[in-house]
């Protein structure tokens, strides 16, 4: 995670712009923007799975969506897993948005998690879980005061889908 | 953008009762309208991915409230 610069991408189904940065670590305090770089070809199997995975039923149609992303190795096999921030109005509420957790599998990627109500920064843990790096989100809005952070931790199989609840906990207990 | 995410979830959701609807709209303002995992299908699991778990059955009750 250290030494790990945020970018964004754009695409034209998705409509992906840069955002604000969402991801910090211990080591890294302050994600930095950078200019467009050629996309790595992470970025772009990220995308093409995004398109895929965002377009296809149940989901409806959402011209207002965009993500963030980026990659860093959760457990430790060398492969970085992408991590995602989604927003737009299918993907936000007063409570945050999604972000998904995915890894790699054979040439694209499958869903490890998908978090509801997030905010940033989102941070990644030294500490890890079965293996996986623990993560950490904002949870506020909706009638949570006050805002805190909130561990999620890795299970075996996932991570918890909403960090406002059980097995979800904040990063003081 | 409550007429809007709930003629979305009407969609979604045809079977909905008209409170499981209302519910589900509820829960949206605070997840949005995703029902990949955000508002569930299963009228038990509405609230499952909002804040405390309890979002819309709450502001149902508080509408109660006003009755």
């Amino acid at each position: 995670m250290c030494g790990t610069t945020l970018r964004t991408r754009s695409t034209a189904a998705l409509t992906c712009v840069a955002c604000t940065a969402f991801l910090a670590a211990p080591c890294f305090t302050q994600a930095q923007r950078q200019p467009p770089a050629p996309a790595s070809t992470a970025e772009k199997t990220l995308k093409t799975f995004l398109r895929a995975y965002l377009a296809a039923p149940p989901s409806n149609e959402d011209k207002t969506t965009r993500y963030s992303a980026v990659f860093v190795d959760l457990n430790g096999d060398g492969t970085p897993e992408a991590i995602v921030y989604l927003t737009g109005q299918t993907w936000c509420g007063t409570g945050g948005c999604h972000l998904l957790i995915l890894t790699r599998k054979a040439a694209s990627y499958r869903i490890v998690t998908e978090t509801t109500i997030t905010r940033p920064p989102v941070r990644v843990l030294r500490r890890a879980s079965h293996g996986w790096r623990d993560i950490t989100v904002w949870v506020a809005g909706g009638g949570i005061e006050p805002p805190y952070e909130a561990v999620l931790r890795f299970n075996g199989t996932t991570y918890p889908s909403n960090p406002s609840v059980p097995p979800a906990s904040t990063t003081g207990s | 953008m409550l007429a809007q995410n709930m003629e979305t979830l009407a969609s979604n959701f045809p079977n909905f009762t008209p409170n499981e609807l209302l519910q589900a709209t509820a829960a949206s303002i605070n997840i949005g309208t995703d029902k990949k995992k955000g508002i569930s299908g299963n009228p038990l699991k509405i609230d499952n991915g909002t804040a405390g778990g309890n979002y819309g059955s709450n502001i149902l009750n508080l509408m109660d409230c006003f009755n």
